[in-house]
């Protein structure tokens, strides 16, 4: 019972850590946003239901995958390159 | 026939006022379960709970859009889902690191991932005075995202799925600190790179298993600069 005891505590800290900091950014982050000058508009009150459509036609369609897969290629790359650069000069043979 | 015209009736109630009604609520409770659900997905044993209410939580959406209420286009969603999970994962996955490395779940989880592609989760882990894993670079960026850079995204995905203005930016924010966060990590794994992906049973294999995750902050942030950002006009 001592252990289960002590794995919960020990696990419930971790949690508290993380829910504890997202609860404070919750405070803070709306506060701490500046809204640009348009970006304000009278009679935005509801929560959730705003009338956006954020349908997108076939180019943008074709133009946010593309931008995705070349985001995903340079991440590719650059895994690699890190990797390559980081054995070099730490002097082990790539 | 009396459901029909049931639905009907609300159906014109929503059209006259669509922020009241049974499809607000329906929609805010189902926000509820697509958020602790997808938190819990992203806490290892919590997503056979997580999964399911996630499910609940989307067909609560659905039914809200079929009474007529105006919700958020469903990529949204599915990219805030994406990125509540992927968030969550990170963040409990070290945060248990760092504050439950003492106890036999933790410490069972984190050998048999350090074991297949991590070393520095396995060879002399809980053997500093921090605890967790020994790899004093890893500890650092640990502590830093546990306690700022995903908590701030977690609140930034939450404000961006409730189509707040500060939600959009500060996702845009920490999606950025998230590429850098990888950065780091990437140099960090690869300098040590003997100690830690070669000295586990995966190798090379094991590097890009860990690394292929880090992609979240690469495929967000595209998506997120090619929205109207108008549209998240909530305060």
């Amino acid at each position: 019972m001592g252990d289960v005891w002590s794995e919960s505590w020990r696990i419930a800290v971790a949690l508290l850590a993380v829910g504890g900091a997202t609860l404070l950014w919750i405070y803070l982050l709306p506060r701490l946003s500046v809204p640009s000058h348009e970006e304000i508009r009278p009679g935005d009150t509801h929560e959730l239901a705003v009338p956006i459509d954020a349908r997108f036609n076939r180019l943008e369609r074709v133009m946010t995958g593309l931008s995705i897969f070349c985001s995903f290629m340079i991440f590719l790359f650059a895994s690699i390159v890190i990797y390559v650069i980081a054995r070099w000069g730490m002097g082990y043979s790539v | 026939m009396t459901d029909t015209a049931e639905r009907l009736e609300s159906s014109d109630a929503a059209e006259r006022n669509p922020d009241a009604g049974p499809g607000r609520e329906l929609a805010d409770s189902g926000d509820r379960l697509l958020l602790i659900g997808s938190i819990l997905t992203g806490t290892f044993l919590g997503s056979i709970i997580g999964g399911p209410m996630m499910i609940q939580g989307i067909r609560k959406i659905r039914r809200a859009a079929a009474t007529g209420y105006r919700i958020r286009p469903w990529p949204v969603t599915i990219i805030g889902l994406y990125i509540l999970i992927d968030t969550a994962n990170n963040a409990f996955g070290w945060a248990l690191d760092a504050f439950a490395h003492d106890t036999e779940l933790v410490q069972t989880l984190f050998s048999g991932i350090g074991r297949l592609v991590d070393a520095g989760y396995y060879i002399h882990y809980n053997n500093t005075d921090l605890g967790g894993t020994s790899a004093s670079g890893e500890k650092a960026i640990q502590l830093a995202c546990v306690l700022f850079v995903f908590p701030m995204r977690l609140a930034a995905t939450w404000g961006f799925l409730k189509m707040k203005r500060w939600g959009y930016h500060y996702l845009i924010v920490t999606s950025w600190l998230y590429a850098l966060v990888w950065v780091y990590y990437a140099i960090n794994l690869t300098i040590t790179f003997d100690n830690r992906i070669g000295a586990s049973q995966w190798g090379m294999v094991g590097y890009w298993i860990i690394d292929i995750p880090f992609f979240g902050a690469f495929f967000t942030l595209p998506y997120l600069y090619v929205l109207n950002s108008k549209a998240w006009c909530c305060r």
